[in-house]
């Protein structure tokens, strides 16, 4: 039957490869446009590079061996950036919650306060950290507190639009049939779409824990606290032995935190 | 109580309020009109299916009176209360007495069955003790187990539903909807995506629980077996108004046949 049906109508041969559109073709012609003009602007020409690597390579040189004369205060500033970084992503991420709520589209209350907590949670986001950080200097002075303060904002951006987008990506069968018995809007946050959510919101919260431990290593250059300070302090000194310790103890904190949070991703979800 | 009387105009000369009462009903999607004029009356303990063609607005309707769906004109009157008009509260009470089972079962994933039979007791208690089973007091557990007994499956109580079959499933949301005390359920298709003995079993089940409550009960059903056997009258819809309304001891099984074909071409 199938070969008869064939020998009547053969099939029509199909492009392997679709033709652009005119609107694909410019915005191609756009974004390549955009890719040269930028590398161009920057001025990273051959040259510079030709001459850059040479002195990359002197500070390498000059680094090893790794002076650990300094390694116990180098371990203390790093424990009190991992306190920093855990400190404010727990923070940011109970805040995250109950902002995400009134931001996400069927668990928001009214469409005004949506709008507005996408607004914040944007604003949250798109400001970096390190603008946060500076600002937060400002205003409750140098240290770790300033740090936390920063970590916990930016990462109520980052968590509140991924919570936000995880309810509402949970299935509306459940929260209508929960409705429709005469469940309350809490009543169908908690028992219907948080159930639902848990592995995103789970795996959202890994990640900023990550994320806040890399960040917070950043926020110690611009007086922030923690390890940072020392990193600085040590580059400021031109002490790239000392440098070089603090940061390979850096890159060890990232690979345990990275390593822990993939531990509890596969114990959770 | 008074209100039942100053809402329900016709009920002082009528000797009994119906459960369910369905006037001049219609809704509309934005332009497209599924139906209108649609009037319907469910009496005490009474089970009636109600038929029709793939997209003839069965489930429009039942989401209409749990308010799922807003229609654009008519009333619906449980026990002679408006339910069109309630808003948070009122409207949060009217749906407690009102048991759905839909045809995708609507569980909480995630969850254990005892937990999603509990949050058929939202509407009569709030707070953690009606969210999740280990939070719950010992009384709602027991009714919430005696439910699950009731639908077979208790040695299931704490099993996760995302691991449970289709008809077991469904079972569990017989069971939540049993929670909820309902003096009212609504069905639509449950069995449709069971394999035929199992749907009938559900079906079965059902309809002895509602029966044996007394419970008015509406069902949708695509499977004209089922709606010989378990209703007491069927009402059909057609071309978005009600085309039928018989007993279904009376029910020509040729033309009830005849209108199932027509319906769905
Ligand atoms: N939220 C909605 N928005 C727009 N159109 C809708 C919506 N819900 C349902 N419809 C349309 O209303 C019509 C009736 O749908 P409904 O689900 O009530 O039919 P049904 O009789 O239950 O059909 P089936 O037998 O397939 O379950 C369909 O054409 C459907 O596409
Ligand atoms: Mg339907």
């Amino acid at each position: 039957m199938t070969d008869a049906s064939r020998s009547i109508s053969p099939r029509p041969a199909i492009p392997r490869f679709e033709r652009p559109s005119a609107g694909a073709f410019i915005v191609w012609v756009i974004v390549i446009g955009l890719a040269v003009w930028s590398v161009g602007g920057v001025g990273l020409s051959p040259e510079r590079l030709a001459r850059g690597l040479p002195a990359l390579g002197g500070i390498l040189n000059r680094m090893f061996p790794p002076d650990l004369e300094r390694l116990p205060q180098i371990l203390w500033s790093l424990l009190v950036t991992f306190q920093m970084a855990a400190a404010g992503a727990v923070l940011g991420l109970i805040l995250a919650f109950p902002l995400a709520a009134l931001a996400a589209e069927g668990v928001s209350p009214h469409p005004v306060v949506r709008q507005a907590a996408r607004a914040l949670i944007a604003l949250f986001r798109t400001v970096p950290d390190l603008v946060w950080a500076l600002l937060f200097v400002i205003a409750v002075g140098l240290g770790p507190p300033a740090g936390v303060l920063a970590i916990m904002v930016d990462k109520i951006g980052f968590a509140g639009r991924f919570f936000a987008e995880a309810m509402e990506e949970t299935d509306k069968g459940p929260r209508e049939a929960l409705s429709a018995l005469g469940a309350s809007r809490i009543d169908v946050l908690v028992c219907a779409i948080v159930p639902q959510a848990m592995p995103s919101f789970i795996a959202t919260s890994l990640f900023s824990l990550e994320k806040a431990v890399r960040g917070s290593v950043i926020l110690g250059l611009v007086g922030a606290g923690g390890v940072g300070v020392e990193l600085k302090v040590a580059f400021d000194l031109f002490a790239y032995s000392t440098a070089a310790t603090i940061i390979i103890c850096i890159f060890l904190l990232v690979l345990v935190v990275e390593q822990g949070s993939n531990w509890i991703r596969r114990k959770l979800i | 109580m008074n209100a039942l009387v100053l809402n329900c105009p016709g009920s002082a000369v009528e000797t009994t309020i119906p459960p369910l009462r369905v006037r001049n009903l219609a809704v509309s999607f934005g332009a497209k009109r599924i139906f209108d004029g649609i009037d319907l009356d469910v009496a005490e303990g009474e089970a009636v299916s109600l038929i029709g063609g793939n997209g003839s607005g069965k489930s429009t309707l039942l989401r209409c009176i749990v308010r799922l769906v807003e229609p654009t004109e008519g009333s619906i009157l449980i026990r002679g209360q408006d339910v069109l008009g309630l808003r948070g509260e009122g409207l949060r009470r009217a749906r407690s007495g009102i048991g759905f089972v839909f045809q995708k079962h609507n569980l909480v994933p995630r969850l254990s069955a005892l937990s999603n039979v509990l949050h058929g007791a939202q509407a009569r208690a709030k707070g953690p003790g009606v969210w999740f089973q280990s939070l719950a007091s010992s009384q709602m557990r027991d009714e919430a187990m005696t439910w699950l007994e009731a639908v077979g499956l208790l040695p299931q109580a704490l099993q996760r539903v995302d691991s449970l079959s289709g008809g077991q499933s469904q079972r569990v949301a017989i069971a939540r909807m049993l929670m909820q005390r309902p003096k009212l359920v609504l069905v639509d298709e449950p069995d449709a995506s069971l394999d035929p003995k199992t749907g009938r079993e559900v079906m079965e089940l059902l309809h002895r629980l509602a029966k044996a409550k007394g419970v008015p009960i509406l069902i949708v059903s695509h499977r004209l077996e089922h709606v010989k056997s378990y209703s007491d009258r069927i009402i059909g819809l057609a071309s978005g108004r009600v085309a039928l309304n018989v007993e279904s001891g009376l029910a020509d099984p040729a033309s009830l046949r005849s209108f199932f074909e027509d319906a769905v071409s």
